[in-house]
């Protein structure tokens, strides 16, 4: 008797939908935020382009970059992917479709209302925070459904095993949790004003201690989870070192917690708290790497396939530029390079390296393996544009890091370059006019980047127009089944 | 400054307890028992778009068949190996 006798008709299915929904405003969101990215880059050479109007101004369409890229592209491609592989590891479908939905409206609320608000100067000036306390309250809700929809997809899954790849999402889906509610812990006074609960170097410690768990389980945690499901599917090789994914996890898990001071170096933060921070964010290179070896070396033995597959070279490139901006991290993490650092475009480069070259990078290489699965194809419509998409995005991410490195160290170096007699050699305005020419740079690597951008856009559209998007049943049988009635070679239903 | 650290501190602390609480569940609960399988499951787990088309599989938002047959050969060659079959060709540290 097989299982589908008893489930006559009554299949299990993949809830895709909303994993098509989050897909397509990954895309649609990756354009608007990176377009505004673009349009800031240029302000810095053209200041006249915020049009004298005060919606325009650099000051209140920066953080509507760095939301636009950091939660509305980011953040769907998260929602998109991880809603994927825990139903795909899982074995079974998302615990509940309602929540489910619950979180791509909302979440996209929360993005409208980000576009809204910040231009129009509502801020709560909070780096990565700015959106004001009614945008927070929704945040706060849609993330507790999709702790629901994620835990309880666990909870309910088919198979014993949890992949690796869920308790990379899991943490990161926690985590943030916890730093989003006690760093936006506000009194508000009026609709669209309010004020932190914290004070001066107070604030700006819980602010870091959020901020860099921010780029740390948001940007990276979440990504690797992204990463050790989509690359060894990709490379259809699998997981270089299981057990290596699971020490780094937890190395990962317990140290990224505490090395939020390395952005108070110098500050009047006390020294105790900077040298932990410090420290800890040199351990953190190893757990990090841990990550970036293990992806990498799942290649062993399929290296060839990197020069017919530009997904591969997507997945691959972004592990490299993985490993490069942790090792750079780490290292601006010390007091002595900080000096020079902190405040300067170096940050920038720094943030880049990691936003473009990682983070990007492996979305684009996992959407575009996911794609055409939620479509009915095989392939991206197109994969020659698929291809030009690699060589654009890299070469847009060297030119912008590259330009910030010489800027910053240059920065650096002139603002403390001091006369025989103690003054300063430089003022403030010929470091800027001399920084200039790689602002330039800059701006056509971010275009390259945000060019290829468009490409996606268009090469996702190719694939999906006229295409019946399919549910496909969950397959009720694998080796590793909770339900010894179950256990078997993996297959689909009937 | 003592402010925030009397919420940080006990936060991370708590924090970390939870973390610990969850690998202490993971060890007993037998989920690193056999990590050659657990990487090499996610490839037995045929996400193909064949697989996710063929008429008895699958059910479109448009509720048209879809007709497409599966490949010969290629889920089946995965989906008749298990994991009984798989020990002992690992070539890859564990």
């Amino acid at each position: 008797m097989s299982a589908s006798d008893a489930a006559a008709g009554q299949v299990e299915i993949f809830n895709y939908g909303v994993v098509r929904q989050f897909t397509i405003a990954t895309v649609f969101w990756g354009i608007v935020g990176m377009a505004v990215g673009v349009l800031i880059a240029a302000q810095l050479i053209w200041p006249e382009l915020n049009f004298n109007t005060p919606w325009l101004s650099y000051g209140r369409l920066r953080p509507l970059h760095t939301n636009g890229v950091i939660f509305a592209f980011g953040g769907s491609a998260l929602f998109a992917t991880s809603y994927y592989v825990v139903q795909r590891t899982c074995q079974t479908r998302l615990f509940s479709d309602k929540l489910a939905a619950f979180t791509f409206w909302g979440w996209q609320a929360v993005l409208v209302g980000a576009v809204i608000t910040l231009p129009m100067g509502f801020t709560s000036t909070k780096e990565y925070a700015e959106l004001e306390w009614p945008l927070d309250i929704l945040i706060t809700l849609v993330w507790v459904a999709y702790a629901v929809v994620f835990f309880g997809t666990i909870a309910k899954r088919r198979v014993r095993h949890i992949y690796v790849a869920n308790w990379f999402f899991g943490s990161y889906i926690l985590t943030i949790a916890v730093l989003h509610i006690f760093n936006n812990l506000e009194m508000p006074v009026s609709l669209w004003k309010s004020y932190s609960v914290y004070s001066g170097v107070q604030d700006a410690m819980v602010q870091w201690w959020y901020g860099h768990n921010a780029v740390g389980f948001f940007l990276t945690t979440s990504f690797l989870g992204m990463m050790y499901y989509f690359v060894p599917k990709q490379a259809e090789r699998p997981i270089y070192s299981y057990r290596l994914s699971i020490v780094h996890f937890w190395a990962l898990a317990f140290t990224y917690m505490w090395a939020g001071p390395h952005h108070l170096l110098y500050t009047s933060l006390p020294d105790w708290t900077q040298s932990l921070g410090m420290a800890l964010s040199l351990i953190l290179l190893a757990p990090s790497w841990g990550g970036m070896i293990n992806g990498i070396m799942t290649l062993s033995g399929a290296w060839h396939k990197l020069r017919t597959d530009p997904i591969l070279k997507f997945l691959v490139v972004a592990l490299s530029f993985y490993g490069m901006s942790t090792f750079e991290g780490s290292m601006m993490s010390i007091r002595t390079v900080n000096a020079l650092s902190h405040y300067t475009d170096w940050t920038v480069g720094h943030v880049h390296s990691g936003a473009l070259g990682w983070v990007a990078m492996i979305t684009f290489g996992s959407l575009y393996y996911m794609i055409p699965r939620l479509y009915g194809r095989k392939s991206m419509a197109n994969m020659k544009l698929v291809e030009l998409h690699f060589w654009i995005a890299t070469l847009g991410v060297v030119l912008y890091i590259a330009s910030m490195w010489i800027a910053g160290v240059m920065q650096g170096l002139m603002w403390r370059a001091t006369e025989a007699d103690g003054t300063l050699t430089y003022s403030f305005v010929e470091a800027v006019k001399a920084t200039y020419p790689f602002y330039t740079i800059r701006l056509m690597g971010g275009l390259l980047f945000l060019s290829g951008m468009c490409l996606m856009a268009y090469n996702t559209w190719l694939t999906v127009r006229g295409q019946t998007k399919v549910n496909p049943a969950v397959p009720l049988y694998s080796p590793d089944a909770r339900d010894p009635k179950f256990i078997g070679p993996a297959s689909a239903t009937a | 400054m003592t402010g925030s650290l009397l919420l940080l501190l006990p936060i991370s602390v708590l924090m970390a307890a939870l973390i610990g609480a969850a690998f202490w569940w993971a060890i007993f609960a037998g989920q690193f028992d056999d990590s050659g399988r657990a990487g090499r499951s996610i490839l037995m787990d045929d996400d193909s778009t064949d697989a996710a088309t063929t008429p008895h599989s699958s059910r479109t938002e448009n509720h048209s068949a879809i007709s497409s047959l599966p490949e010969p050969g290629g889920q089946d060659t995965r989906a008749r190996s298990t994991a009984a079959g798989r020990t002992g060709q690992d070539s890859i540290p564990d």
